[in-house]
């Protein structure tokens, strides 16, 4: 019986982790499309990039699934998990907010490296054993906590990715220069709106995000707040998405100041998501609270 | 109003301070993920710390207790206040805007339509006001007052913030099975010591009824720990190592519970069974499963007398090179993967720790020790001739949570409305102009969910249907 049941788990293991490669290739693989595209200007090569981008977000969203049949849970609990679902809500959110601009694929750029880097990340460092959750992770804020604040973090992907397009691309429409990637004078402003649009529907998203986060911490460690890295490092990407909200009501900053603080934001989150422990390493000061995610 | 007209008040008023001040916190925070908060500056030292002047000047170690932090959070928080307050003067006051209609928007309009009716009764909209030169009317929740909310919920988050700071403590306790413990706290909240008071004992007493531990089995993979091997499983050259086996730890803890009463004057006042995520609110006070401490007792050479140990320190054996450590004492229900349970023989996992050079020691493991039976180490046997588990709780008295779930469930609603849902402020006139009659409307939206092309077709739709009724 037990043999039987082992039998089964590995060999759905090892379909699931197969899966995650062949995503993780075609990530790859709509990225190389991208930077093709960047080099040659042509559309029908921008439009590949997108479609293969498409294809590959289906079959990551039936791994997903298949993931959670597997494991009989959400599956964003591990890091492993977190950081396919991270790749996967990234990429299907900047193709949902794309899918109305006409022959504009720059954003790709970013969003499939990080999607392509976050599977590879997640496969060649992290075991993809399924296993039970240890006791503090048996909440139901876990569940919501995770799925939200994931979604924030791909909303925002999206908007920096939007952001640093349109710093690179505005200068040379200034100039009198034509882009070359669907971008103009015309369009390049509407583009940039969508920026501010991606943080505003996420910060509501983030601020649940810590919030529940803190009800969790308050029901499994007895205290809301302790300061830990991790948390402090969310509250840092909270405080300056805020600043940039802030800054975009001021019509003089809306330009570059504010454009600064959206991928201030972006880092930020990135160093919550990955990097906490990273600066205090880079510094050579220790740090004695070590997440452990 | 005098302070109103001052450059402080109106520095304070000011968006831009906000994001200044925004913008240190964030650095104190970055300074707090640097610097290991609430650790000893020697032992920062030690672990080969630098900055350590930097460190000893700013009291960086404990950032978030920092007079810089505390004054930089209070200024945000009068700025918050200011702001808060200007904007209630202003929503307070009569709001007429002196904007006319743009012209953005031309239809051409059969004289006999009446275009509030159609605003009001059609496109659910209400009238503002209405003067010579526009009328005004606005659908959806008024996205000022959101603001104005989400603020105050962000002021009163701040303010849980600071009574938890203020006047927050917590403790432990340890009981065992059958106990009934008085809980007598020996660490103070801020307000406390600064009072010079200490704590009383707590009016009421917690018993232990039960402590459970619940274990689930788990079965675990060889995967490789190198890249290019895990690059190799996942083309499928080598699959074994995707085999899942049950090995012999693979006992993963599933759940701590303990049964508890809560006793005052000797009647019993409430009872509840707590785990972790699930822990007991009484009397201003929440007691937390944290942890448990297990005591076990080991028999030698079948002789009478018995050896009490901690489960996890060092114990010295009269005979035995080095110091024994009893491990990871499992006992209670197994989960087994199949489905089924079964009660746990308990066991041990037995260590010898030996002092090498340079102060290092050396751990080895000798053994499983069950009960039952045997564990034969050196020239001697021993036996396990019983255990007890006891229930650690942290427990923690602090004012502030109520007042920071109200504002932080203040703040996300307000804020989800304001951001999301759709407001629409319509300004219309209707003007005759070489024989035709026009209407003349500019429109405002907030909200994400906004959609102005779909309100214009809205109007469109109504006002040309009039035309031919
Ligand atoms: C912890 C502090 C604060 C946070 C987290 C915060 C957050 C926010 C957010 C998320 C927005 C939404 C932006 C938008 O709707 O486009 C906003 C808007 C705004 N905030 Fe703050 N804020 C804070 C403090 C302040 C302070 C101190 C002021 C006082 C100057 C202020 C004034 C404003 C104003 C005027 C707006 C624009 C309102 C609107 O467009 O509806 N905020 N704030």
């Amino acid at each position: 019986m037990i043999d039987t049941i082992l039998a089964r788990d590995s060999f759905l293991l090892s379909t699931e982790l197969r899966l995650f490669w062949l995503v993780a290739f075609l990530y790859g693989v709509s990225l190389f499309l991208h930077i093709a595209y960047l080099l040659t200007k042509k559309n029908s090569v921008g439009k590949a990039a997108a479609g293969i981008l498409w294809g590959v977000v289906v079959v990551h969203a039936g791994m997903i699934l298949f993931r959670t049949v597997e494991a009989q849970r959400a599956p964003f609990q591990t890091l492993y998990e977190s950081l396919s679902w991270f790749a996967w809500s990234a990429s299907i959110t900047y193709l949902y907010v794309g899918r109305k601009w006409k022959d504009i694929y720059l954003p790709g750029i970013p969003v499939t490296i990080l999607a392509m880097g976050a599977s590879l990340y997640a496969l060649l460092s992290r075991s993809p054993a399924v296993e039970p959750l240890s006791p503090p992770l048996q909440s139901w804020w876990f569940e919501y906590h995770v799925i939200l604040a994931f979604l924030s973090y791909a909303v925002f992907v999206v908007s920096c990715s939007i952001e640093i397009v349109y710093l690179l691309i505005k200068p040379c429409l200034k100039k009198g220069k034509s882009s070359g990637y669907g971008l103009d004078l015309n369009n390049i402003e509407a583009f940039h709106r969508t920026s501010h649009k991606l943080v505003l529907f996420g910060f509501p998203l983030l601020t649940f995000g810590i919030f529940s986060g803190a009800a969790w911490a308050n029901d499994a460690w007895g205290r809301y707040w302790s300061w830990d890295p991790k948390e402090t490092w969310s509250l840092i990407t909270w405080t300056v998405f805020a600043m940039y909200l802030h800054s975009m009501t001021i019509p003089k900053w809306q330009g570059n100041t504010a454009s600064v603080f959206n991928i201030l934001g972006f880092i930020c989150m990135m160093m919550t998501f990955l990097g906490v422990n990273w600066l205090a390493k880079l510094l050579g000061i220790p740090s004695l609270h070590v997440y452990a995610v | 109003m005098q302070i109103r007209t001052t450059w402080l008040y109106k520095k304070f008023s000011s968006i831009k301070t906000s994001i200044l001040f925004l913008g240190i916190l964030s650095f104190f925070y970055l300074l707090g993920t640097i610097f290991p908060q609430g650790g000893d500056i020697n032992e920062y030292i030690n672990a080969g710390g630098r900055f350590i002047f930097l460190v000893k000047i700013f009291g960086l170690l404990d950032a978030f207790t920092t007079p810089w932090f505390l004054i930089t959070s209070l200024l945000l928080l009068i700025s918050l206040s200011i702001c808060s307050y200007e904007r209630l003067l202003t929503l307070m006051g009569k709001q007429i805007l002196d904007t006319a209609p743009t012209k953005s928007y031309i239809i051409p309009l059969n004289t006999g339509e009446n275009i509030d009716n159609t605003f009001i009764k059609k496109l659910n909209f209400k009238k503002s006001y209405s003067n010579p030169s526009a009328t005004v009317v606005t659908r959806g929740i008024s996205y000022k007052w959101l603001t104005l909310i989400y603020h105050l919920g962000i002021l009163l988050c701040f303010t849980g913030f600071f009574l938890t700071y203020m006047s927050a403590f917590e403790d432990e306790v340890i009981i065992y099975p059958d106990e009934t413990k008085a809980i007598q706290p020996s660490s103070q909240s801020r307000l406390q010591r600064l009072l010079g008071k200490k704590h009383k004992e707590l009016p009421f007493k917690i018993k232990l009824e039960e402590f459970i531990t619940e274990y689930n089995q788990m079965p675990s993979i060889d995967y490789p720990k190198d890249k290019l091997s895990r690059l190799a499983v996942g083309l499928g050259w080598t699959s074994n190592s995707l085999n899942y086996k049950i090995k012999d730890d693979s006992l993963f803890p599933k759940d701590w519970k303990s049964r508890l009463r809560v006793i005052k004057d000797d009647a019993l006042i409430l009872e509840k069974t707590i785990e972790v995520n699930e822990p007991l609110k009484y009397g201003g006070f929440t007691f937390y499963q944290a942890a448990f401490k297990q005591d076990i007792k080991i028999e030698m050479d079948g002789g009478p007398l018995a050896i009490d140990a901690e489960v996890g320190k060092e114990t010295i054996i009269p005979g035995l090179e080095g110091e024994i450590v009893f491990k990871n004492l499992r006992t209670g229900t197994l989960f087994k993967r199949d489905g089924t349970t079964e009660k746990i023989i308990p066991f041990v996992d037995v260590y010898i720790f030996k002092k090498i050079s340079d102060g290092k020691t050396d751990k080895e493991k000798i053994g499983r020790l069950e009960k039952g039976s045997l564990l034969t180490i050196g020239s001697k046997t021993f036996g396990i001739k019983g255990f007890s588990e006891a229930t650690i709780l942290s427990y923690r008295y602090d004012p502030g949570v109520p007042i920071l779930w109200f504002g932080g469930i203040m703040t996300l609603i307000a804020m989800a409305l304001r951001i999301y849902s759709p407001w629409y402020r319509v300004i219309y006139r209707v003007d005759v102009k070489d024989g035709r009659t026009l209407l003349k409307l500019s429109i405002n939206t907030k909200g994400l969910l906004a959609d102005k092309e779909h309100l214009i077709k809205r109007i469109q739709h109504f006002v040309l249907l009039s035309k031919n009724p």
